[in-house]
């Protein structure tokens, strides 16, 4: 008799991105003091905060390039680093970095087939296309421009399946057309389902969000939604808790 | 704008390894395959004519020194005695500076890109690290085995009567060579992928340093934990040991447990050196000597006092320059001034070696004095790395550097001290005081002048460089940078000199004294030449750069 499926243990609903108690110390300077929060599965997230408020730093130890000094992160419930974290996670670093005897199109399969992607010349082709990449495919992506740089990392960063996107900073440098083409790539992501986390100042992308994540000097200062909240403020201000703190409309 | 491409929908991770392995493989391969392709073979063997040229000759040179006076009688009984101890102390060394850099996140280096793009995808760690750490393994082995190969022919050359041929000097010398320089990489590895603190890992490393010091200069019959591997160097005289055998299966297995544990290194610390070894391998290229320093520092996370030891007293700080190079030192990091004061007491104890009849020991003192020199002309060479800022002060650029001089001048006092009972330690007689201020004073100070003429000079321009304007030959150009690049350890070693003419008035038994001083004398001159260039060069290039002008004009209407 098969059995009743009310019986069988439903899985547990981790979060995309699970921080918890994470600080930082480089040496005995605090980088990042304690914090903890939870980014829901297809939630849509901006990271804000002045010049070394720790967004990178926090950034970079979700996406398991740095060691944390305390606690822990987990993506989709898997620790930070692991295997499965690492297939779930796709990470896009404020300073692109490329081999410099690939080019542009080889480094695609590189990083498609090193994540297990067999059919990947398709995906590769419509990316390079809608990031205005196309022609430059043979190219040394090292001896890009900063902007052509930015676009080529943007485009191995969507060139694999990821649950989870971690995006440091990417209109930095990136022209009109290539922010408008990145913020349908990060709204497609979200409409199939990742979350998508961005630190950045660019208020067209920090409209879209579902959430706010602000830090200063290291400290979390606000958590929260969009609508209570005055967005233009909040990013502008280099002070953003001690200014609006309850600043809400 | 085309369509967006399908993006989402991860796979599973246990489907994706194998792929992904089989991905870096054959990438791996690929890059191999590009990298012969793109290479310029000529290029290449003329570079290996280069450094056998250079090599061979430093190496025949050297022996040619150790040559003159071979070992005999109660000499050659202490060598031999004493080579499992001495060699093993420089094992337990090399030990420590593996373990060390262990803690600061070596001995791997691999590419940003290959942190970024391949340590980040689903694939296990060790599958992608372990390679880096088996080339790492064979370079070091390498390396070690070409060292300790010369090292024990040098030796060869002082001990005649021993019978046996070159070769197997050699290969004995080898394999003791790339055990140690094995010990760096394995020592490193295991320490990094074990996550041991750095205060552990010092303590680890003292105490080995401590136990192998006492052995050798302790009277006792204990065995240090590395003297297998001078017993190997010694093969020549006892032949094949089985304990030293062992000591080899020993390293042997703790080489394989360091190369599984690679796959736990930190990706933090990868990350971090993956850039700054890129840089450094480029700077070393160059033969600019000041951004290895500084990029060996961010390595090692060597960062200057917030607090400085001692508020530096108004009085000391009427001259402003003298008074910026003291505040300088008085941020010196304790690990700084640790780093020079070993490094003085092994340069003391390789002049000790030097006045007992190994000649070559003062090239190992010069060089050492050098290194010491280059982080006491710290206040120097932050000058010369703002010219900008330099260049906008109201004062000429020859006198503010000649006037940086003198801090570090003085720095080395201390210095001065440790090595002069280092001397003493290992020379127990009341003279070897007043010898040791004798040859320590110009050695030290020489240390400090090679340091501030590669200082002064600044980073070689590959562009512009001063063969371009002597319209040289490659093969003259090339050799004049390796002259260029040289010429500052050279002072250095000149620095050294006096302790020759000491061995050599003992030797003579004739005006000890008068000789000593003489030449320290001579070289206290050549340092105050060298302090008479940093004053003058600015003028001096430019009368030189006039001096051009003027005949190529002269040529021309010649014409």
């Amino acid at each position: 008799m098969a059995r009743s499926r009310r019986n069988v243990p439903q899985p547990k609903e981790h979060s995309a991105l699970s921080i918890d108690n994470v600080s930082k110390l480089y040496g005995t300077a605090p980088a990042l003091d304690p914090i903890s929060f939870d980014i829901n599965t297809g939630d849509r997230v901006a990271l804000i905060g002045h010049n070394g408020s720790g967004k990178t730093t926090l950034i970079r130890i979700a996406a398991g390039l740095l060691d944390s000094s305390t606690g822990s992160v987990s993506i989709g419930g898997a620790a930070s680093g692991s295997l499965s974290a690492r297939a779930a996670l796709s990470f896009i670093a404020d300073q692109p970095t490329f081999y410099d005897d690939l080019s542009l199109w080889e480094h695609l399969e590189y990083v498609a087939r090193l994540h297990g992607v067999e059919e990947w010349e398709q995906t590769a082709a419509d990316l390079l296309g809608h990031l205005g990449l196309y022609d430059r495919a043979d190219d040394m992506p090292n001896r890009f421009s900063r902007g052509l740089k930015q676009k080529s990392a943007i485009a191995l960063g969507f060139i694999r399946p990821f649950d989870l996107l971690l995006v440091d900073e990417p209109f930095v440098g990136l022209d009109a057309a290539g922010k408008e083409a990145l913020l349908e790539l990060l709204a497609d992501a979200t409409a199939h389902g990742s979350t998508v986390v961005v630190a950045t100042h660019e208020l067209s992308f920090v409209h879209t969000v579902s959430r706010i994540i602000a830090l200063r000097d290291g400290r979390l200062v606000y958590d929260g939604g969009t609508d209570d909240i005055n967005v233009d403020g909040l990013v502008r201000t280099e002070d953003p808790a001690g200014e609006h703190d309850g600043e809400r409309h | 704008m085309v369509a967006l491409p399908r993006i989402s929908g991860r796979l599973e991770p246990v489907s994706s390894q194998a792929l992904g392995i089989d991905a870096l493989h054959a990438m791996r391969i690929e890059r191999r395959k590009h990298r012969v392709a793109d290479m310029d073979w000529f290029e290449a063997l003329y570079r290996v004519y280069i450094s056998a040229f250079l090599g061979g000759g430093a190496i025949l040179f050297l022996s040619g020194l150790s040559g003159d006076k071979p070992l005999l009688g109660s000499d050659l009984q202490n060598v031999i005695a004493n080579t499992p101890h001495a060699v093993g102390l420089v094992a337990s060394i090399v030990v420590f500076l593996g373990l060390r850099s262990g803690a600061n996140g070596g001995p791997i280096a691999v590419e940003e890109p290959e942190v970024r793009h391949v340590l980040l995808a689903p694939i296990p760690h060790s599958a992608v690290l372990r390679h880096p750490a088996i080339q790492r393994l064979r370079t070091f082995a390498f390396m070690g085995a070409i060292a300790g190969a010369s090292a024990n022919q040098l030796l060869s050359r002082r001990v005649q009567a021993s019978g046996t041929s070159l070769v197997v000097w050699a290969l004995w010398g080898a394999i003791a060579g790339a055990l140690m320089a094995m010990l760096f990489v394995i020592a490193a590895l295991l320490i990094h992928g074990l996550g041991i603190s750095r205060w552990l890992t010092t303590a680890i490393g003292t105490t080995l340093v401590g136990w192998q010091v006492a052995v050798t200069f302790g009277n006792t019959n204990i065995a240090g934990p590395f003297d297998f591997i001078g017993s190997i160097s010694r093969w020549w005289l006892d032949g094949v040991q089985p304990q030293d055998v062992i000591g080899i299966v020993v390293v042997l297995v703790f080489a394989a447990v360091a190369v599984y544990l690679a796959g736990n290194l930190s990706l933090e610390a990868l990350s971090r050196r993956s850039s700054l070894v890129s840089q450094m391998k480029f700077a070393v290229t160059l033969q600019d000597i000041r951004t290895v320093v500084l990029l060996r520092r961010q390595l090692s996370q060597e960062h200057m006092r917030v607090k400085p030891w001692v508020k530096v007293p108004r009085i000391f700080r009427r001259d402003i320059i003298v008074g910026r190079g003291l505040r300088s030192l008085m941020h010196f990091p304790l690990r700084r001034v640790v780093r020079m004061e070993l490094l003085t007491i092994t340069a003391a104890a390789a002049l000790v070696m030097a006045f007992h009849g190994t000649s070559p020991a003062i090239v190992v003192a010069g060089l050492l004095l050098f290194i010491v020199g280059l982080d006491a002309v710290e206040p120097l060479s932050q000058e010369v790395d703002q010219p900008d800022r330099t260049d906008s002060l109201p004062i000429e650029r020859g006198l503010l550097m000649t006037k940086h001089l003198i801090v570090p001048a003085i720095a080395m006092t201390p210095f001065l001290l440790t090595g002069v009972l280092t001397a003493f330690v290992l020379e127990p007689q009341a003279s070897t005081i007043a010898y040791g201020f004798l040859v320590g004073i110009p050695a030290v100070l020489a240390g400090v002048a090679g340091a501030s003429i590669n200082a002064v000079k600044g980073a070689p321009d590959p562009v512009g460089g001063a063969n371009q304007g002597l319209a040289l030959p490659p093969e003259m150009s090339g050799m004049g940078t390796v002259i260029r690049s040289a010429f500052p350890p050279a002072i250095s070693i000149i620095g050294c000199l006096p302790v020759i003419a000491l061995q050599h008035s003992v030797e003579n038994g004739s005006l000890i004294f008068t000789n000593t001083l003489r030449a320290s004398l001579g070289v206290l001159l050549v340092l105050g030449l060298v302090a008479g260039w940093v004053r003058q060069r600015d003028a001096i290039l430019i009368w030189f750069r006039n001096a051009q002008k003027t005949a190529q004009t002269s040529k021309a209407e010649g014409n």
